[in-house]
């Protein structure tokens, strides 16, 4: 008699699993001996209830197995074989090891690229001791209408909050960045620098190579240099005590050298000095409470109440200058923070880089994960071909267990190798991939958590490449197997389909992307910028060039090859002032603007290459200087009809003369700011040079030159091709756009690998088929159009799924931009159809040979 | 500390092993322990009992054939060692030697 019913399965397993294997056998044929008979009495209900209760009364300590489990003394050798076979199954199938082999490689390469990136990213500032305690004060200053988030403090704040909050350890004010020209020797070098107030050095960690810290910059006529800096200007010698001449007015003494800061840290200098407290003009910015153009940094004790100091930081504030209360917000920004999630809008935090961090590391996922697909793919579809030897092993008593390391085995060491060869591929890559991202990246070899990174990449990747083949192989019949009744059915090859698919939709993703990343970078590079950035130069200037300037500008005129020579208070690619709005008659209460402002000399509107829409340019008399221009966003903004003429009260009382074209001067992404522009040569410090048509620059610069060599003696000869520095301003775009278009390449390549294999597959498959339609007169591209269908089919399906998930991805992506694109159905189109083409290509290539074949040779032997 | 150290549900199961001599294993024992002494056996006290007994070395065992209605799990029969002889003939001489030692008259209370 065939027992009809089974125990409760769960228990039976539970009983299996804690019960000791010397002695499960025999009580499990009890239980269900005694179980059964139990059904044909009591029936079934009684009988499983009765046959748990057996299964809890033998949880007894001797019958419970021990907890280490038995040991198996044969794993060596088990392991031993699973290496063995797995090697030998590589060598075998060469073409298809190296195709796996070749995509799993690309795939690693990218991802520990990428990675490298964005572990330097993330380790920003870490270097740093007081990491976790150094915040920089910045303050939300609120203009009724819009908010802008102000990283400038006035200079005395510092000081109050040392004395005044005990939970701050340090607080530091420095200056930003200062670019001054170092004189050594008869050697003049242009090297930026901070100058500090002395507990810098307690808060910044500065490691000193000569000189100590305590004494470094404690006199205000001493200065700290780089390590570079000291090398570039002394060479060997020993820069201690060496006397350098500063912007020619100042002596400083050399006291320390400091190695250079690493290039993923905030603050990094040439060189550091302290604030000279007793001249008197840091005495008057020492009252000063209501103009800002420092930094603040602190250092709190650990642990200590943010929100307290924070408060704390706006009652001082708010005790010196009380006007400032209701405008600005004062808070603490936490070092953590200063890379990653710089950007602030309308007083919130909008992250930054951090963006680009997740989208890459996303991506680098990816490409794994599509690497890794092609690896599923390729073993399952050659399913057919290992069907046998797992019926075999089977037959031979080995356990899915056993098969499922085995694979796994496999994969790993295909995981292993391409590891080792992207590592290769990796170090030869680094130097231009330094170069591309504009870092020093570098795999540290030395360091333990390399190899413990290592490790865990070649583990995950093999395990995720080899998961659904180990599992879908292990789990075959034997029976049917080795009867030869086996095909891989319809269940074998829709998870291969869905896996092809969603490569492709990936694929299709990422050109898509490139595409739409790369049209909005051109409508953004192709906006009226409002003047003409080719052939414009710009050289800072210095007292001597403005003592000079009418001498200067009349030399170079007279090289003819300059067209107009003007002098403006920023260069014109950046802005420097930032302000609230003119008074003017008829001015509604509640607006308020901030306007950026310019100084310019006259020839301004010439020399940039600006259009006047209304009224004319400074002419370059005195009376200019009670006159003001506007630019068009301006007018705009203020809603004049008719500026020109128009009285504006600003600190006194200016006419307007002109109303020029709207210029891009700062992002290029945002409308153009409201501008007043007033004549005031004085301070206007930027020469700007534009050069005749036809003109080569460097012919030009070579004439150039020496007027400021003889007028400016005591500084480096500097100068900036404007539209370069334009250019500057795309900087992430570029990168982004440039990435993206090699990752997507990438992604493609990897995809057509998979591709190929998969019909190479497909065809010996086909084999016969393609044989016998060829005897029954069947063409190539009758055959072509067969093998290929069955691929166009998968990209179409891809196509139709990737269509809108790109579309809300790029949106979304596009949202953050005030000028952008349309994303086109045609870009869509192109795209589709480029893929089709890729597929159709990659498919007739592998078909090709199988096409042309001559029938008699692949229908007469029994491959079989 | 005992000779042969035995407890009450060792015995029995001894006893029983005994009486199904060469037919028993842990169902067998089961029942029969259930039909003669009419107490329920759980399948952990019996199982339990019967590695102790062969730790102690008073019974052995040997593999049967699988059978269909245990599902092609084999049966594990019993057999009483030399040991084990001694150990239940000890436990019966002491029994007997308290028997005997007991008055008549305190077996036959009024």
């Amino acid at each position: 008699m065939k027992p009809k019913f089974s125990p409760p399965k769960h228990f039976l397993r539970f009983f299996q699993w804690f019960c000791h294997p010397r002695l499960r056998d025999h009580i499990e044929g009890d239980l269900i001996e005694v179980y059964n008979e139990r059904v044909g009495t009591v029936g079934k209900r009684k009988a499983d209830i009765k046959f748990m209760l057996d299964v809890l009364s033998l949880l007894r300590q001797r019958i419970v197995r021990p907890i280490k489990g038995n040991k198996n003394s044969n794993n060596y050798a088990m392991i031993k074989i699973y290496f063995n076979i797995g090697w030998r199954n590589l060598l075998r199938n060469k073409g298809f090891s190296s195709i796996n082999l070749l995509g799993l490689t690309i795939g690693l390469t990218c991802a520990i690229l990428i990675l490298l990136w964005v572990q330097d990213e993330l380790n920003y500032n870490k270097s740093q001791k007081n990491y976790h305690d150094i915040y920089q004060v910045i303050a939300h200053r609120d203009f009724n209408n819009q908010i802008f988030t102000d990283r400038n403090m006035v200079m005395p704040l510092a000081g109050e909050i040392n004395d005044k909050i005990p939970q701050v350890k340090h607080a530091v004010v420095t200056t930003h960045l200062q670019p001054r020209n170092l004189a050594f020797g008869g050697k003049k070098f242009k090297k930026s620098g901070y100058i500090v107030s002395p507990n810098f050095l307690d808060v910044f960690s500065v490691n000193f190579l000569k000189g100590s810290a305590a004494e470094a910059i404690a006199d205000p006529s001493s200065i700290v240099l780089s390590e570079s800096t000291a090398k570039a200007i002394f060479g060997d010698e020993d820069p201690i005590d060496k006397v350098l001449k500063i912007d020619n007015n100042q002596d400083a003494k050399v006291t320390a050298v400091v190695a250079d800061m690493p290039a993923n840290t905030t603050i990094k200098f040439d060189y550091l000095r302290s604030f000279n407290y007793l001249s008197d003009n840091v005495k008057r910015d020492m009252k000063e409470w209501t103009s800002s153009s420092w930094t603040v940094f602190l250092q709190t004790v650990p642990g200590a109440d943010l929100e307290f100091i924070e408060k704390s930081i706006n009652d001082i504030k708010t005790e010196h200058d009380p006007r400032d209360k209701d405008i600005s917000t004062y808070f603490a920004f936490p070092m953590s923070k200063w890379r990653l999630q710089s950007d602030f809008k309308d007083g919130k935090n909008t992250g930054g880089m951090i963006v680009y961090v997740r989208m890459f590391t996303i991506i680098a996922i990816i490409i794994l994960l599509i690497a890794c697909v092609n690896f599923m793919n390729l073993s399952t579809a050659r399913s057919e071909k290992r069907a046998k030897e797992v019926g075999i092993r089977k037959t031979l008593g080995s356990a899915k267990k056993q098969l499922v390391t085995q694979f796994f085995v496999e994969s790993i060491i295909l995981s292993f190798i391409s590891f080792a060869l992207s590592v290769l591929t990796v170090s030869l890559l680094l130097p231009s991939f330094n170069n591309l991202v504009n870092k020093h990246l570098a795999l540290d070899f030395e360091k333990p958590h390399f190899w413990l990174g290592a490790l865990i990449t070649i583990l995950v990747t093999g395990i995720t490449a080899g998961s659904y083949p180990a599992l879908y192989l292990s789990s075959f019949n034997p029976v049917k197997v080795l009867k030869g009744t086996f095909r891989a059915g319809k269940n074998a090859v829709l998870p291969r389909h869905i896996l092809i698919v969603m490569q492709f939709v990936i694929s299709i993703l990422l050109i898509s992307a490139t595409i739409i990343v790369y049209q909005q970078i051109h409508l953004i590079k192709s906006r009226d910028i409002g003047y003409d950035t080719n052939n414009l130069i710009t050289i800072p200037g210095s007292r001597d060039t403005q003592k000079h300037y009418e001498v200067i500008k009349q030399e170079l005129l007279q090289t003819g090859m300059i067209n107009a020579v003007t002098r403006t208070g920023a260069p014109i690619t950046q802005i420097w002032w930032r302000t609230g709005s003119p008074k003017w008659e008829g001015k509604p209460e509640d607006i308020n603007i901030i306007f950026t402002g310019l100084a310019v000399d006259q020839d301004f509107t010439k020399t940039m290459g600006i259009k006047m829409l209304e009224g004319k340019d400074f002419s370059g008399v005195p009376a200019d200087s009670s006159y003001m221009l506007f630019n068009q966003a301006a007018v705009d903004a203020m809603g004049l009809e008719n500026p020109v003429s128009m009285k504006m009260i600003f600190g006194r009382d200016y006419a307007v003369l002109g109303v020029t074209d709207n210029v891009i001067q700062e992002s290029p992404f945002k409308p153009v700011d409201p501008m007043m522009i007033f004549y005031n040569p004085d301070n206007s410090y930027f020469i700007s040079i534009r050069l005749n048509d036809g003109i080569q620059p460097q012919q030009a610069l070579a004439s150039i030159e020496p007027i400021f060599e003889k007028h400016n003696p005591a500084y480096v000869f500097e100068y900036r091709f404007v539209d370069e520095e334009f250019e500057k301003k795309f900087l992430n775009e570029n990168l982004i756009s440039k990435l993206s278009n090699i990752f997507a390449a990438l992604a493609i390549f990897i995809c057509c690998i998979g591709l190929a294999g998969l019909a190479a597959f497909t065809i010996e498959k086909r084999i016969r088929e393609i044989g016998i339609r060829k005897v029954l007169g069947a063409t190539v591209q009758q055959l072509l159009l067969l093998i290929s269908k069955e691929f166009l089919k998968l990209v179409l399906i891809a196509f139709i799924m990737a269509v809108p998930l790109t579309w809300w991805f790029m949106d979304n992506w596009l949202e953050k931009y005030d000028f952008r694109i349309d994303i086109s159905i045609w870009m869509f189109a192109g795209v589709g159809f480029i893929i089709l083409l890729l597929t159709l290509l990659v498919v007739s290539i592998n078909t090709l040979g199988a096409a042309r074949r001559n029938p008699v040779k692949s229908l007469r032997s029994e491959q079989r | 500390m005992k000779k042969y150290p035995l407890g009450e549900f060792e015995e029995i199961v001894m006893l029983i092993i005994g009486v199904r001599y060469k037919e028993a294993y842990g169902v067998s024992i089961k029942k029969e322990i259930e039909a003669r002494l009419s107490r329920n056996v759980s399948m952990g006290a019996l199982h339990t009992a019967l590695v102790r007994l062969e730790d102690k070395g008073y019974i052995r065992s040997y593999d049967g054939e699988p059978t269909e209605e245990r599902a092609g799990r084999p049966k594990k029969y019993f057999e009483i060692t030399a040991l084990g002889a001694k150990a239940i003939a000890y436990a019966k001489d002491t029994r007997d030697e308290l028997w005997r030692s007991i008055p008549k008259l305190a077996l036959n209370p009024k």
